[in-house]
Order: C-alpha cells, then sequence, then structure tokens
C-alpha cells in the first residue's frame, strides 16, 4: 500500500465515519433515523407520538 | 419562566413562535399547521430583563373541550403543565370566533396575555379594535402584534407584559355555572352564555368599515378559484406553472451551474490523488462517494425553485383552497378535504404529512390518509423525476406535473377500494376556515427553502453517502472478495443480491440488477435511487454543462441505461408509488397503531406500484410498437393475484358485515 492509498483511505473513512457517527448521535437523541435534523418539521417527527 | 403559546388554528402562533425565538418551524397560511408542541428560548434581543423564558408552541384550538388528538395536546399543556403564562394568540381580523377560547383559558386561572395578531390587516380593512377597553374586559393585558414584520411587531412589548404578569392572580369574566358544568346539557348552557359574552365584547370593542354581507374581491376571487368546475384545471394549471419553472425553464439553469462546481471538486479530487492510487479506493472515493452524492445533490437547485414557489402558493392562502376543491371528490371516498392537507404537507416530506392525518377524528380516515398520503411525490422522490424526465423526456413539465395527479387519482381509487375492503360507510363533513389571500412573503419563502435545502444536503452527505459508499463496495467485490473484472459487473455482490429481484420486474420493463438495486436502496431513502443508479451504471453526472440542461433523449446516459422511455415511465411510477422510504413507515406504524393495518398499507403500496408499473409499461409498448412488452403473461399472473385478493377482501368484508345484520335482527 503506497502513502497515497493511505491518504485516500484515511480520507474515505474519515468522511463515512462521520456520516456514521451523525446519524448514530441523532438516533441518540430521538431523532429519526433518516437523518431530518435540518428539517423544518423534524421538530415533529422527533417528539414522542402524543395521542 | 415558562410560556404557553396558544390560540386558534390559523391564527399565526408559529410564525409567531418563529419571530421571539429565531427558530424555522414550517408555517403555512391554512390551519392545522402544527401537531406537535414546539419549545424554543426566546431571543435576548426581545427581553429588558435576565430572565430567560422558555416558549411552547402549541397546536391551534378552539376549545379546552378537545375535539381531535391535537387540541387534546393543548389542553393537557395548559391544564397538566402549568406555565407560568399563557401568551393567547388572537387572530385580530377575526375576534368573535377567537375569544370564546380566550374566556375559556382565564378560567385556568394562570395569567394570560393577548397577542392580537395580524393587527396590520385590520388597519387595511378599518377595522378598528379598542384593546383598553378589550383589556379592561377581559381583565388581562392586549397587545397588539404582526408577528410577520421584522420590526415594530410588538414583540418586545409582549414578552414585557408576559413577564409582567407572572406570578399573578388571573381574573375572568363572570360566567356563571361554567366551573360546575359536566353534562353534555351543562355545557351546552354555558358555552351559549360564553357565546354571548363574547358576542357583547366584540360590539363594545370593535369598529368595523367593512360590511361582512358584500361581496369582497375575495369572495370573487374565491368564486373563480374554489369553483366545482374550474377549480381544479385552474389547479393544474398552476402546478403545471411550477414544474414548467422548477424542472424546465429556471432548476436546469441553476442545477447546471451547481453540477459545474460538483464536476470541478471531482476534477481537483481526481487530480490531487493522482494515478498511482489503489483503483479500488479511487473509484470508492471517486465513483461511490464525490459522484453518487454529487448526482443526487445536482438536483438541488431544482428541488429549491420547486419549494419556493410550493411556499408561495402555501403562503398566499391557495392551498386551504386546494383542500376546498379536492373534498367534493374525497368525500365520495369516504374521506374529507380534511385528508388533502396531510397529502400537501407529503409534498415536502412524507413523514410530518403522515403526522398531520392526527387532525382527523375518524380512525378509518385517519388510517387510509396515512396510508395513502404518502403516494405524493415527495422532496426525495423529485430527483428521480427531474433525473427521468431530464433523460427521456427532454425536461418537459408534464412528466412531473402528470406524476402528481396520477397521485391524487390514485388516492381517490385506492381510498374507494380501501373504504371497499373496510366496509366503513360512514360520511364526514368538511369545515375549515378559509385564511385570507395575501401577497406571499418572498422572505418566508426562501426560509422554507433554504431549511429545506439544508436538510437534503444534510440527507446526502449522511445516509446517502454511507449507502452509495456501501453500494460502490458490493459492486467492486464478488463473493470470494476478489475485486470484479471490469467487463463483467454482473458478479459482483450486488448484482447477485438484486439479480433475483430483477425478475419481478421483468413485466415492468426494467428487469436490470441495477434498477433492482437501486428500487432496494429507495427504501432507506428515496434519493439513493438516483444515486446507485450514478453508482451502478458508472455516471456520475446527470447534468449536461455544455448544453446547460438535463441530459435529455438520445444522450449517452439513456444508452447506458439500456431502457426505453416508456420503460422508464414505468420505474418512474414504481418507485412514486411502492412504500415510502423506512422512516416514513415508522411514521406510518405510529399513526396507524395497528400491526394489520400498517401491513396492510405495506401491501398496497407494494401491489398498487406494481400493477401501476405494469400498465404504464405493458399499454405504453403495445401503444408505441403494436405489441406487448416482455413477460407479459407472468406478470398478468401477478398482478391478477393482487386483484383477486383485494376481490377476496371486499367480499370478505361483505359477508362478515352481512352475518354481523343477521346476528342482530
Amino acid at each position: 500500500m503506497t502513502n497515497t492509498d493511505l491518504v485516500v483511505l484515511a480520507v474515505i473513512t474519515a468522511v463515512v465515519g462521520l456520516a456514521v457517527f451523525k446519524m448514530v448521535r441523532d438516533k441518540k437523541k430521538g431523532a429519526s433515523g433518516c437523518s431530518c435534523s435540518g428539517c423544518p418539521v423534524a421538530g415533529q417527527c422527533d417528539s414522542p407520538v402524543k395521542k | 419562566m415558562k410560556i404557553a403559546l396558544t390560540g386558534n388554528p390559523n391564527s399565526g402562533k408559529t410564525t409567531l413562535f418563529n419571530a421571539i425565538t429565531g427558530k424555522i418551524e414550517h408555517v403555512g397560511n391554512w390551519p392545522g399547521v402544527t401537531v406537535e408542541k414546539k419549545e424554543g428560548d426566546v431571543k435576548q434581543a426581545l427581553l429588558s430583563g435576565g430572565e430567560s423564558i422558555t416558549v411552547v408552541d402549541l397546536p391551534g384550538a378552539y376549545s379546552l373541550s378537545p375535539y381531535t388528538s391535537e387540541e387534546s395536546i393543548t389542553k393537557d399543556f395548559v391544564v397538566n403543565e402549568s406555565p407560568d403564562v399563557i401568551v393567547n394568540i388572537v387572530d385580530a381580523g377575526n375576534i368573535s370566533r377567537s375569544l370564546f377560547f380566550t374566556t375559556q383559558l382565564l378560567e385556568l386561572g394562570v395569567p394570560v396575555v393577548v397577542a392580537l395578531n395580524k393587527s396590520d390587516l385590520n388597519e387595511k380593512k378599518g377595522t378598528v379594535i379598542d384593546t383598553l377597553l378589550l383589556s379592561e374586559a377581559l381583565k388581562c393585558p392586549v397587545i397588539e402584534t404582526v408577528a410577520t414584520e421584522g420590526s415594530n411587531n410588538g414583540l418586545a412589548s409582549l414578552m414585557e407584559a408576559a413577564v409582567g404578569v407572572k406570578g399573578k392572580k388571573q381574573s375572568a369574566p363572570a360566567l356563571r355555572g361554567s366551573r360546575k358544568a359536566e353534562t353534555r346539557e351543562e355545557v351546552e348552557a354555558v358555552d351559549k352564555k360564553r357565546f354571548a359574552l363574547v358576542s357583547d365584547i366584540v360590539d363594545q370593542v370593535e369598529r368595523r368599515k367593512i360590511n361582512s354581507s358584500k361581496q369582497t374581491t375575495q369572495d370573487k376571487v374565491d368564486r373563480v378559484v374554489a369553483h366545482k368546475w374550474l377549480g381544479l384545471p385552474i389547479f393544474a394549471a398552476i402546478i403545471w406553472v411550477v414544474f414548467s419553472v422548477s424542472q424546465s425553464w429556471l432548476g436546469p439553469v441553476l442545477a447546471d451551474l451547481f453540477v459545474g462546481w460538483i464536476d470541478a471538486f471531482y476534477g481537483v479530487v481526481e487530480g490531487a490523488i493522482g494515478d498511482n492510487v489503489n483503483p479500488v479506493l479511487s473509484s470508492l472515493l471517486l465513483d461511490g462517494i464525490i459522484g453518487g452524492v454529487g448526482a443526487v445533490v445536482g438536483f438541488l437547485p431544482l428541488i429549491m425553485v420547486l419549494f419556493f414557489m410550493l411556499a408561495l402558493l402555501e403562503d398566499s392562502g391557495y392551498m386551504a383552497r386546494v383542500a376546498l376543491i379536492m373534498d367534493r371528490f374525497f368525500k365520495k371516498i369516504g374521506l374529507s378535504g380534511k385528508s388533502i392537507i396531510p397529502m400537501i404537507v407529503s409534498t415536502g416530506c412524507a413523514i410530518p404529512g403522515v403526522m398531520a392525518t392526527r387532525t382527523i377524528r375518524n380512525e378509518r380516515q385517519r388510517r387510509t390518509t396515512a396510508m395513502l398520503a404518502p403516494f405524493m411525490p415527495c422532496g426525495a422522490k423529485l430527483p428521480i423525476i427531474a433525473l427521468f424526465a431530464g433523460v427521456f423526456f427532454n425536461d418537459n413539465a408534464w412528466v412531473g406535473t402528470s406524476m402528481y395527479f396520477l397521485a391524487i387519482a390514485m388516492i381517490i381509487v385506492s381510498g374507494l377500494v380501501i373504504r371497499m375492503i373496510t366496509g366503513d360507510k360512514s360520511v364526514s363533513y368538511f369545515i375549515m376556515e378559509l385564511p385570507e389571500y395575501r401577497f406571499p412573503s418572498l422572505k418566508r419563502a426562501a426560509v422554507s427553502m433554504f431549511s429545506r435545502a439544508k436538510a437534503f444536503i444534510i440527507k446526502a452527505g449522511t445516509i446517502i453517502l454511507v449507502c452509495n459508499a456501501v453500494v460502490q463496495l458490493l459492486q467492486t467485490f464478488n463473493w470470494q472478495f476478489q475485486v470484479v473484472a471490469e467487463d463483467m459487473p454482473g458478479t459482483s455482490i450486488l448484482a447477485a443480491l438484486a439479480s433475483p429481484l430483477a425478475w419481478v420486474f421483468i413485466p415492468l420493463g426494467f428487469g436490470l440488477w441495477q434498477f433492482a438495486a437501486a428500487a432496494i436502496t429507495g427504501f432507506i431513502a428515496k434519493e439513493n435511487v438516483v444515486g446507485t443508479l450514478a453508482v451502478t451504471f458508472s455516471v456520475t453526472n446527470f447534468i449536461d454543462v455544455e448544453e446547460l440542461a438535463l441530459v435529455g433523449g438520445g444522450n449517452e446516459v439513456m444508452g447506458v441505461f439500456g431502457i426505453g422511455a416508456v420503460a422508464a415511465l414505468s420505474y418512474l411510477v414504481f418507485n412514486l408509488f411502492t412504500p415510502p422510504c423506512f422512516a416514513a413507515i415508522g411514521a406510518m406504524n405510529s399513526e396507524m397503531e395497528s400491526r394489520k393495518w400498517i401491513w396492510g398499507a405495506i401491501g398496497f403500496q407494494l401491489g398498487t406500484g406494481y400493477v401501476l408499473a405494469f400498465l404504464v409499461y405493458q399499454l405504453g409498448t403495445l401503444f408505441t410498437t403494436g405489441s406487448i412488452g416482455s413477460g407479459f403473461v407472468p406478470g398478468l399472473i401477478a398482478v391478477g393475484a393482487m386483484i383477486v385478493s383485494v376481490v377476496y377482501l371486499i367480499h370478505k368484508n361483505n359477508k362478515t358485515a352481512s352475518e354481523a345484520v343477521l346476528k342482530a335482527a
């Protein structure tokens, strides 16, 4: 494996890792799994359903 | 300190909430936009003291006797969670209706401040409200507000008044028997007294210039726009204009500019890593991540233009008229105009659309609406529409428009079928206060557009990025974890997983494993369909930079896809009408509260998507070539089996109903 390979692998790992980290963090916060934390109606989706 | 924002539907609570907290919760110029409480902190600029204030925006309610579940949220919060102050938002243009709820709030004993919102509209109409007299009559402060204005909006005074009444005892106008009323007769008797009291107060404090018996300009416009026969064609024309501007004129030009940047970024990364990098890593980064995400994000400008125009329509008050126009058709299938609101919300995202069904009291109607609302083309489905309209139909606006109206038609047909299956013949009547037309705010539309764009980018940078990376890896290796030869992509793990499903799609015209793989990843997020097609067909750019338009018919992408226009339309229909993403299915599950209904809904949606795609492909092929398409007989058997299942369910229900009648007799 060349140095360039290592750098590219590190970049891919970092990008995918960050994406997964954000999804897991959103999920832990109780947000829906669709990563809609930036959605203008996320407040509705994230709240527990009340009847 | 905690403040509860309460008021009638469409009195401007969420607009006021956004203005005092700086949040960008979705607002709409129709009743029923908010169905769940939301919290936020008041901006420091509005506070003179050091105290921090939390505001809770509650769904609209007409009274404290709940009729729908979102009204009970309001009642539960106000009665059980004891906010320090209640800010009651009253529509200044309609105080006679709003004050009924106000007088009930005053009786709770919690300090109340009345925000006389939309006061600017009263000035235009020449209506004058004596706020001092109103304050005396209600025994609480009354502040004029214009939540839509950036300055001189009365919001600082409102917060000051709220802080001022904290801890004070709230008295209410005397209304004998209101506290002890328990039986229906007692409650009705008190309600009559309450209406009389409100009428007295309004007579004292309000002076109107407009004679309400005279026809206003608004009434004249409604006579045309909401006309029994003209309403629907006008709606179709408006939607056609929206899709024309977003998908054919302005959207592609902006998208091309945007894709130019993505291309440039791709080039920079490609140049930076050079030729000496491992080809697996190179293709994972360039084709899987940058190419796959870029293919989806490339459609962002089209989506932004569409959302901007839909936001303008919402803000103008027109969409409330659409509910009225559709009520006539919906009533015939056992639904009502109330069901159209979740469907309009679903054009943004199916999840809040499904959640908006909780304003519907009738259980069967609520569940049916939750099942059918995801048929509307949501924001995530728009890149698929834009891609296929661009590649196969020369960016024609009729593709998006027809998908919109096909969705409405399918909702009506499906609603009828579900009504026959359930056997519920109940009829609902739809009463909705039509909001006044107003010139739509460009600022509000821009805020709505950018907040949706932000959500789209976050989604592309998380779940779509991860999915594309996984798809790229599965496509790169075979089951022995050896790199697949470039000319043998069919030996990859992805092809092996998707191929069995591809057989099922032969009667629909797209029996290639790449389309099957894209349809599967579409269940995670619908945008993935575009991303997966980009990765599996190794097409990183669906927008032609040199032509300044989406790639058109006869283009190389069409050749790479290996299907014709009819099969493309079939694939588009299949993706639009099969079940939505998993998150939306989760929302459906929450709202339906029935295992039988949720599995029935998934089965019904799968069947609908399959049958429609089959009809589009086979009939389309028959009309264009004079012969039926491939896989007709097995497809017909599958479609026949689905239809027989539905007929069996209808028959079973009728039999059960007849037996119940006989038993009762």
